[in-house]
């Protein structure tokens, strides 16, 4: 082998840079959480909608200030009145909005699972 | 030439992240260092370290657990580093930090290594092409073929840019003094 060969064999080499490492991870953990992120995104503005429609269709219109009133008026704690707040729950909050509330959460529940077993987890 | 595992491959291209990280923390070296001895920038050569990684990662489903990956992601780390000095070229886009670390002494990449040889510094001089095919051939320890795979270039070629690449060594080694 020529002396060239060995020198060419022995080239000097650098550690790598402080940091690289963990921004790869960074940037992958970003890449694979980001489908979740969307969805939760979706999620969220879904909400929104929604909560700005109940508000505008039904409690602008049918007079919130004069419904909260007349509830003061005959609130008393009792059985018949849980019962009656739990059979009219739907009446006052629609079933999508509920399902889209529970979803949202579940959504970042998940995230929160995926970052924290992901991103944090070996940085 | 150590390798890795094939199940560590399998779990990397199922997208298991602790299997790529294996798989970062064993390749991210060779891959920086590469790199910077054709960009000649350390921050440049970290970023398209990084890159070259992160394209690994999105095309996971592409590893194949029966060859050898360090060819793959050498492949992969050869094609960003030359489509980044092509987009720099075509921008223009060569800071006065840079050009002026690019200039400097070479031994200002390798402070931690000591001495820099008179190869290592010829190996500056040479042409470019011959010089990305003698790193891939000594450095890397790859054979003609991988290297020809890599490149998308005929055996020969290969066999013929070491030949010339190692005789313009010889010429600028003349030069310095050495025999």
């Amino acid at each position: 082998m020529d002396k060239i060969d060995e020198q060419l064999n022995n080239f000097s080499t650098v550690e790598v840079p402080a940091g690289m490492h963990q921004s790869v991870m960074r940037r992958i953990n970003y890449q694979k959480i980001r489908p979740v992120l969307f969805v939760s995104f979706i999620l969220l503005a879904l909400n929104f909608l929604i909560i700005a429609w109940r508000i505008n269709a039904k409690l602008i219109d049918a007079e919130f200030i004069d419904m909260a009133q007349d509830f003061l008026d005959v609130f008393s704690f009792n059985f018949s009145y849980l019962s009656t707040m739990w059979g009219s729950f739907f009446e006052i909050i629609s079933p999508m909005f509920f399902l889209s509330a529970v979803l949202s959460l579940v959504g970042a529940i998940y995230i929160g699972k995926e970052i924290t077993f992901h991103q944090f987890r070996k940085i | 030439m150590e390798t890795i595992d094939k199940d560590i491959l399998i779990r990397a291209r199922a997208g298991d992240l602790e299997a790529f990280e294996y798989i970062l923390s064993f390749y991210e070296k060779v891959i920086y260092n590469y790199c910077l001895r054709i960009l000649k920038n350390s921050q440049n050569a970290k970023d398209v370290a990084q890159e070259t990684f992160i394209k690994v990662y999105t095309h996971r489903k592409d590893i194949d657990p029966t060859k050898n990956i360090k060819t793959w992601i050498f492949t992969i780390a050869t094609n960003t580093t030359y489509d980044f000095l092509r987009s720099k070229k075509r921008k223009n886009e060569i800071s006065l930090d840079e050009e002026n670390e690019t200039i400097s002494s070479f031994e200002a990449y390798y402070p931690q290594a000591g001495v820099v040889s008179d190869v290592e510094k010829a190996m500056e001089q040479i042409n470019p092409e011959y010089k990305k095919v003698l790193l891939l051939f000594y450095q890397q320890g790859f054979q003609y073929q991988e290297i020809a795979d890599m490149l998308e270039m005929p055996i020969n070629t290969v066999k013929t840019h070491i030949s010339r690449g190692k005789e313009q060594l010889k010429e600028i080694l003349k030069e310095y003094g050495q025999n």
